[in-house]
Parts: structure tokens; sequence; C-alpha cells
């Protein structure tokens, strides 16, 4: 899947004061290229991957995704868009606690009405080396652990854009290395387009490139 | 606090809703009490009172009058029901006969405006002339200057009474009354052996008199227990007692709704301090102590605690006007219900200890609190509550035990209420948990949010029960109520199918028993159930004497029954089988005639709950004193009655040849006829035996279930307040669920969920939870009320299916309507914050 942003703006109000978040962001990442978002805090990184995954809209521009504007799409066809195309990790996790590994990883392909949900979960997490902890709650699971879940809940829909918040934002040192490199290894396989926004340099290391955000602009 | 408005504002809703009802109650009770003891001398028209079922002999009122001593003044009452008749018609009257000092407090508010009081010169004391009710002149179609007959005696009726300061509650009366004098009823026919009719003597005591010692020593040196004193101060508690039952079953359904609002509040304070628990290991790394922070909460606690208080004040005030509404329609004077302020006091140690035992539980585990753990990556800080806790529940228990006994005045009763809401709530407990558990197994592959919902209901169990139990509790007291009034409905109306007496007779002399027969097998009438009834009074059980109790306060109400059925006399009867009414429990019937040269006592059947009451088992020996003679009977039988039968019943049944040649006064039932020869029967009867009094059953069994459904109204109006309880409970945890999965839900929607099915998942779910919880208590209510159909009514069973189904789509509805108002902002919220990582 090919991304392309155009003149991208983001813009919030703050009481009578407008913050400009984003300031005519342009840029274009191939099929199948991993791309990381390198920035320090408040330089945009999370405002640009909230429009990537169609949860915010920016203020003028486009997000081009194979020649498609996402921009334009209503929240319903977005939501839907996003559902069948993009996959998310985020840095919290944010496992649904009352399921289990397996059931957590189930959940996206139930609400696409999917075939063969179960199967497909299970092989999924034995890609991310969690086939021995199906059936445990997320309170059971390590943060390494809990990670690889969320990683094997965006993989599972195979998506043609991946994006991922801060990935090992919550890991320790070790932990994250070994489940960055599982992480990098599954989306290579997969060919899958890939926008990891992140300040660790380790991790920006093992995308093809960065490209850094500073004060909203590229 | 200021930043926990919704938890503040859910527990001080919980907590006040759950005090409201039994604030209002406490309001109501004082109310009560107060009322009655002001005009407790108005009830009894006398500072002390001695009376007797029957009629004093002229010894026994010299005794009581030199007992009494010195009085300022002293009078003569008598009191009994008879038929008054007229061109009109005939009815059954309570005769009030006075002496011109009555009465010595209160007054009577008379039609033509006069207020009568002790001083009054009274117009009936002259000649042949009466006081009548109003509704009497309405019944009889009469008007003040008419004729009506009393006995042998014609009497005019000179006025008509408005108010009447001693008739305390319209429970008792089965009438309407008419004041005579004493001197003319004398004189008539209608006082005869064995009417039944209350004799008494007032007075009015000096200022300075001991009445508790005055009533002692009667007591004393009147042997006979049948002859009883009652000060004005008992004689306002006895006047209040049906309410005061009332009000005591009130305060047990508050307790469920009291109950349910602790269920919510724990609920609520338990997440509340699960989410502060970084805050607290926080405070502590920066120097605050555990304790400290423990106290910290235990202030939060008591300030709302304190908010509720003052919270369920106001809806207690609000709830009076209803409650006075119900009380007006039973009593004939109003009871100005107000707020005291022991009612006040009672809201605030409510409030403030209530919410202190109900959180203690939870306040305590912040004892545990592993503050290092904020120090480890990764690391969380988990305040969990530990099976130990649960012995810290065991204040609120004991609170609860001891509200309860308090709310019902007896230690029984409140310890059996406990007893039954605890194994109920353990029953809700286990079914809730198994049904819950049988929810993964649903197939629901096809909707993804039906198999969340179904799966976070499993999942989400401490929520899942509490709003299981909460909205079952309720549902059941919201079918119990109405489904036994239908029962007792049906059950007076025709109990157990039998066909009710057209007429009930009493007071019929012995040598009335054939003429009477003959006058209505000329009306083609067969007398039904003819039976005989022989006043005695027990000497004594097995040997042992049964003496006048002679506790003057009871601990219990059990004592206090106890104590008043040692104190009367007892009715006796003798027929050679059980009637249609009865029901052997126990025992075999009477084996025949009695044979005096057996060498053993007469055989006896005794009414199960009476035998019970008075303590007695199979082969019991009582020795009874037949006016004068002594005899002697042994229990060889135990028998259920169905008293709403109307057929002559008895407490004691003698086997025939025992007292067969005692004095006594017949009973009698007549069948069921069109209500024009029930007059007609009525009238004709009144004219040739003026002294047979005659209860119209229909009309009765009407006013009886009248009074039972303004009564239950009150019951129902406490259970709906627990139904609103349970509701709040839902929508607490609705609101707390929501925010605790506000994650989750945006989540979902990130996954591709749209909003509606995220709405819909939030719906379904508690939806589906309140559904199986109505359904369950809904049929709980079945089996209870047929339950206690079985017991008390003994079989009749009305089945009502239109209440249930309203509970059903009623609990429904409110589910969806107030799930989807606790989580309609996390709904319409867009998902977008959940990558900005400011959880």
């Amino acid at each position: 899947m090919s991304l392309k942003l155009e003149g991208l703006f983001k813009t919030y109000t703050q009481g009578e004061s407008e913050v400009h978040v984003l300031k005519g962001l342009t840029a274009e990442i191939q099929p199948g290229e991993v791309v990381a978002v390198v920035g320090q805090s408040g330089s945009g990184k999370s405002t640009l991957l909230s429009l990537l995954a169609g949860l915010d809209r920016p203020s003028s521009g486009a997000i081009l995704i194979n020649g498609t504007n996402l921009t334009g799409k209503s929240e319903e066809a977005m939501t839907d868009f996003r559902a069948k195309n993009i996959g998310i990790v985020f840095q919290q996790f944010h496992l649904m606690s009352h399921l289990t590994a397996l059931e957590n990883v189930m959940l996206p392909l139930e609400i696409l009405r999917e075939s063969e949900i179960e199967a497909r979960a299970k092989a999924q997490l034995e890609a991310v080396g969690l086939g021995h902890r199906l059936n445990h709650m997320p309170s059971q699971l390590s943060g390494g652990e809990c990670q690889r879940v969320a990683i094997a809940r965006a993989l599972v829909v195979r998506p043609q854009l991946l994006l991922a918040d801060e990935p090992s934002g919550n890991l320790d040192v070790e932990t994250g290395r070994k489940v960055m490199k599982q992480f990098f290894d599954v989306v290579r396989a997969n060919k899958t387009t890939t926008v990891v926004v992140t300040h660790s340099p380790e991790v920006a290391g093992f995308c093809d490139r960065s490209l850094i955000l500073t004060n909203g602009a590229l | 606090m200021r930043n926990n408005q919704r938890m503040v504002f859910l527990f001080c809703l919980n907590l006040a809703l759950g005090l409201t009802g039994f604030v209002g109650l406490d309001a109501f009770k004082t109310s009560l009490s107060q009322s009655l003891q002001e005009n407790a001398k108005s009830f009894l028209s006398a500072d002390l009172a001695v009376y007797v079922r029957r009629q004093l002999t002229d010894e026994e009122v010299s005794k009581a009058k030199s007992i009494m001593g010195d009085v300022t003044r002293q009078g003569r009452l008598w009191e009994f029901f008879s038929m008054i008749a007229s061109p009109n018609g005939s009815r059954l009257v309570q005769i009030k006969a006075i002496d011109a000092t009555y009465p010595l407090y209160g007054f009577l508010s008379m039609g033509s405006g006069i207020k009568v009081e002790k001083e009054t010169v009274k117009d009936i004391l002259t000649g042949d002339k009466a006081w009548v009710y109003p509704e009497l002149l309405r019944q009889l179609n009469l008007k003040v200057g008419d004729l009506v007959t009393l006995g042998n005696k014609k009497y005019t009726i000179v006025d008509t009474i408005i108010e009447d300061s001693s008739q305390t509650f319209r429970l008792a009366s089965m009438a309407p009354r008419i004041y005579v004098s004493i001197d003319s009823i004398r004189s008539s026919s209608l006082i005869s052996f064995g009417t039944t009719m209350t004799d008494t003597i007032l007075f009015e005591t000096k200022p300075e008199a001991d009445l508790a010692a005055k009533k002692k020593e009667l007591d004393t040196q009147f042997t006979d227990p049948a002859i009883r004193s009652m000060t004005y101060q008992e004689s306002g508690e006895d006047s209040g007692r049906p309410l005061k039952y009332l009000s005591d079953y009130l305060g047990l359904v508050s307790l469920v709704a009291l109950f349910l609002a602790a269920l919510g509040t724990a609920y609520l304070f338990r997440n509340y301090l699960a989410q502060k628990t970084v805050h607290m290991a926080i405070w502590n790394a920066l120097g605050l102590t555990k304790k400290k922070a423990q106290q910290v909460y235990l202030g939060q606690v008591l300030v709302m605690g304190t908010v509720s208080s003052i919270l369920s004040l106001v809806l207690a005030s609000l709830m009076l006007p209803a409650l006075a509404g119900i009380l007006r329609t039973l009593t004939p004077f109003d009871i100005p219900l107000s707020l005291s302020f022991k009612t006040v006091l009672v809201a605030f140690l409510m409030g403030t200890v209530g919410s202190f035992v109900i959180t203690m539980p939870f306040l305590r585990s912040v004892r545990r609190l592993q503050t290092q753990r904020l120090l480890l990556e990764g690391g969380e800080l988990e305040n969990q509550f530990e099976w130990q806790d649960l012995v810290a529940f065991v204040p609120a228990l004991v609170l609860y035990w001891g509200l309860a006994i308090w709310q019902a005045s007896s230690l029984r009763t409140g310890t059996y209420f406990i007893g039954i809401f605890l194994g109920a709530l353990l029953v809700f407990v286990i079914v809730g948990f198994t049904l819950l558990s049988f929810l993964k197994y649903v197939p629901a592959k096809k909707v993804w949010y039906i198999r969340q919902a179904l799966l976070g209901l499993e999942r989400r169990r401490v929520m899942s029960l509490a709003v299981f139990v909460s909205l079952a509790l309720g549902s059941l007291l919201m079918n119990l109520l109405p489904q036994v009034k239908e029962s007792l409905k049906q059950d007076m109306a025709s109990p157990s199918n039998m066909k009710l007496p057209s007429l009930f007779l009493f007071d019929i002399q012995d040598d009335q028993v054939g003429p009477l027969k003959a006058l209505l097998e000329k009306n083609k009438i067969e007398v039904q159930h003819l039976s005989p009834m022989v006043r005695a009074r027990v000497l004594a059980i097995n040997n042992e004497s049964y003496e006048r109790a002679e506790a003057d306060e009871f601990a219990t109400r059990e004592e206090e029954a106890e104590a008043r059925s040692r104190n009367r006399g007892v009715n006796l009867s003798y027929r050679a089988a059980l009637s249609s009414s009865e029901s052997l429990v126990e025992g075999k019937e009477f084996s025949g005639i009695f044979d005096p040269n057996s060498g053993k006592p007469a055989e006896l059947s005794v009414e199960r709950r009476y035998a019970e009451r008075m303590g007695l088992k199979m082969g019991d020996q009582v020795k009874f004193d037949v006016q004068g003679v002594e005899v002697l009977g042994q229990v060889s039988n135990l028998r259920n009655v169905k008293w709403n039968s109307f057929q002559p019943n008895f407490f004691i049944l003698f086997q025939p040849g025992v007292l067969d040649e005692a004095p006594k006064t017949f009973l009698a039932a007549l069948p069921p006829m069109d209500s024009a020869l029930r007059e007609s029967i009525q009238d004709q009867v009144v004219a040739a035996f003026s002294n047979v009094s005659m209860i119209d059953v229909l009309r009765l069994v009407e006013r009886i279930v009248s009074v039972s459904e303004r009564m239950s109204w009150s019951l129902e109006l406490m259970a709906a307040l627990s139904m609103i309880a349970g509701f709040v409970v839902l929508y607490s945890m609705a609101s707390q669920q929501v925010v605790s999965r506000r994650w989750d839900l945006n989540m979902m929607k990130i996954l591709g969920a749209s909003s509606s099915d995220t709405r819909n998942y939030l719906l379904f779910e508690f939806w589906l939870l309140a559904f199986l919880a109505s359904l369950f208590g809904i049929a709980v209510g079945f089996i209870a009320s047929f339950v206690i159909s079985y017991l008390f009514f003994e079989g009749t069973y009305q089945f009502d299916l239109a209440w249930p189904l309203l509970t059903l789509v009623a609990v429904s509805l409110l589910s969806l309507g107030l799930t989807w108002l606790a989580a309609r902002k996390v709904i319409q919220e867009r998902p977008r914050e959940i990558l900005h990582g400011d959880e």
C-alpha cells in the first residue's frame, strides 16, 4: 500500500488561541516500506498518527492511500476502511482486560465478521511466539507478552498499513528489543507498509528510513 | 472529591435513597407515637379503666372503686354489638351505652354544632334517645328525629356524631356507632346471659395519682384474669397497634432498599479506591503515612454520608405526604407527619455510621498498599480485596441485624428476617453465579457485540452479580406483594372455593335456637354450623398454674402477644366431628361422647397456631374453670382452621358430653342468598329475637379487602423504593463500568466497531442482566407468594400474570434507558484521545 501526505495541516483551538500542530506535511511512503517518525515530545507525532489512522481529520491537506483520499470519507466509511486496512499498535497495549490473549486477537476478526476466526487468531499469536499463552488473561501476562498480543491483534486482519505508537515505550530495554525484533520480522515478512512513531533511535534503526518531525514540520 | 463528582453524586444518591424509606418511616413512627400519646386520654376517655368482656358484678364494681380510692370522677360504659331495626331495614351497630360523666376526656362533635364534653348536659340521658354516626343514617335512609328499635325499645335519633375522639383506627370499626344511655339499656332486653359485651368503669384520677401502682394493685386484687385494667398510656399504644405492626413490616421492607443502597455504595467506593491506588502510593512516597491516607478517605466517606443524610431527609419529607394520604384513609383523625429532631439524628447517624461500616472493609486494604512497586518498571499497583476482608463486613452485618430487630420491634422477627434475607441473598448469588457461568456457552458468534456482552457478563462477575442481586430483589418485592394481595382477595371472597355464608349470627340464647330454626325454615333456609359457645378460663396446664402475666413492659412482641393471650379468657365449644373449614394436623378425631366413668380426662381439639402460642402439645392436660366448675381436658388432636370461612370456629373444642349442660349461647351461619332475601331475613330475625346480632359477611369481606388493599399500598410504596434503589445500583454500576471501560470501548471503535454497535454492546449487556435478574426475581416472587398463600391461606393461590409482565417490560425499558444515559457520552466519544496516551 502506498501512502502519500500532501500539505497536511492540523490546527487545534485552545481557548481563544490556535495551536498549529502540523504545518504542511508532505511525504510519500512506498508499499512495504517501514518508516520511523521521530521527534521530541509535542512535535506532532501522535497527531500525525491519528490522522493516518483516520481517527481525526486534518484541517487541510490530503492523505492518499493507494490514491484514495481518506479525508473525504464519512466517519462510518473511515471506520470500515480502518478495520479492513489499518492495524494500530499502542504504547499502552490497550488489551481488553476481561478477554484472554486469544479472545483479544479474535475481536477485530469478529467485528469484521471474518471466517476461521479462532484458527487465524491462534496462528497470529503463534507467529509472535505466544502459542503457549492463548488462554491467559492480560493480567497474567508480562508487559512484553501484552505488547506481542497487541501486535498480533493489529496484524491478524492482515492490514495493508500498520501504525505503531511508541511500541516499546512501556517495556524495559531488553524486552523492548526482543519485541521490536519480532515485530519488524513479522511486518517485513508480510511486506506491510509500516509507520512507527518513536523516541528511540534503536527502534528507528530497525526501519528503512526515518522522518524527523520538528515543530509540526518534516 | 471535586475531581470525582460523578462518584460522589452516585455514592450520595445511592445512600440517600436507601435511607429515605428508613428516615420517612422513622418520621411516621415518631409522629404516630406522639399523636397517640397526645390523644391517649381521649381514646380511653379516662386516666384508667377497669373492664371485662361480660357484665361486671356489683361486688366487682365496689372492689374496683375501693382499690382506686379517692378519684376526681368515675363513670360506666357498656359497649356491644347489636342489631338496630328501622322501617327501612336493620343493621348491625356498635352500641355505646354511657352515663352522665362520659367522656371523662375528649369530646364528641355533634351534627347540631354542640361539642359534648364531660360537663355537657346530655339529652340522650333523659328518655330513650340516641346519637348515631352519620353513615347509619345513610345506610338505613334515616334522618334526625326518626325512630329506631334496639331490643324491645324504641329510640329517637336526636343528633349525629361528626367527630368522636374515642375512635382510634377505622380498622376495628365493623359497624357504625350509636350512643344511648346506660339506664335505657339496663331496662332493655338486649343484655342477657352470655351477651358479647365489654363493661368498663372509667376513672379520672387526681393529678398526683400513681397510675402504674393502681393498675398493679387492681391486677393483683382481681384474681379473674378476664378482668383487666388499662392506663391511658397503654390505651394509646393499644390503639395504634395495627398501624405500628404495619410500620414495623414497612420497616423491614425498607431494610431491603437500604441493603441495595449499601451494595451500590460499597461497589462504587471499592472501584473508587482501586482507581486511587496510584495516588495513594504517590502520597505515601511523598511522606503521607498509610494511616493518614486512610483517614483522608474516611473523611471523604463521612462527608458523603452526611450529604446523603441531608438528601434523604429532603426525599423523606417529599415522601411523607404520600404516607399521610394512605394514613388518612385508615385513621379518623389526621396525624401530622413531620421530621422530628430524633428522626434527623437517626438520619445523620445512619448516614455516617452506615457509610463507615459499609466502606470499612475497603479502607482496610489501604494499609496493604505496596508503594515500592511504583519504582518497578511495568510494575502494577493493585489494591486487591482479600478474603480476610470479609471479616470486616461483620460490623455491617451486626448493624443490619440490629436495625432489623429495631424495625420489627422483635428479636425473633428481626432475626428471622435477617436469616431469610441472607438465605435468599445466598440463593440469588448462587443462581446468579451459575447463570452467568453458562452465558459463555450461549452460541452467539454471528453478532460480535452479543458474544462480547455475554463474555463481559461472565468475566466481570462482581459487577454482574451486584446488579443481578439488586434487580432480582427489587423485582421479587414488587411482585410478591401484589401476588399475595391477589391470593388474599381471592381467599377472602371464596376461601378454598367454599361458598361464604351470607349472615353470621351470634348471641343466640339457648331457648331461642328452636324458634329461630323454625323462623328460618319458614323461609326455606337451613341454619348452618349451629355451634354452642361456653365461656371459660384456663386454670392450669399440666397441673401448672396458668397465671396472669405481670410484665409491665415487654422486650419483644412475642412476649407481649404471649402475655396478651394469657390474660384472655377462652370461648369453648363442642362438636362430634370437624367442620368443613377444619382439617386435622395431628392426632385423631374425637372418640365419641365423653364417658365420665372412664377415669380419663375429656378429649380436646386445639387450633394449631393457638396451641403454638399457648405452648400446648399433644397429650397435654388443661384445666378450665367453666363458670365455677372445674373441667379437665387432654389435647387429643391439633387442627387447622380456615377462619375466613366465616363459619363458627373455636380455638378449643371439647368432645361432646362434657359441656352440654353448661350455660351457653349459640353461633350460626346462614347460607348464601340474594340481597333482598338477606335483608328480609335480617329484619325478621331482629323483629323476633332482638338480642341476636348478625354480621353481613359480604359487606365485612369487602371492608377487610379494602383495608388490606390500603395497607398494602404503603408496602408497595416501600417495595417501589427498593426497586428504585435497585435501578440506582444499575445506573451506578453502568456509569462506573462505562468510565472504567472507556478505553475498551474506544478500542472497539478503532478495531472497526461502529458507534451503534458499541452502544448495542453496552445496552445488550445491561438489558440481559436486568432481564435475567427480573425474571428470576419474579419467579422467586411467585414461589414465595405461593408458599405464603399455602401457609397462611392454606392453598388458595391466585396467579396474576399482568403484574409480572409489566415488571419485566418496565425493568427492560428502564435498564436500557439508564444504561444509555450512563453511557451516552462515551459512546459518542471519538477514539483519537487514546493515541495521545492521556489515560
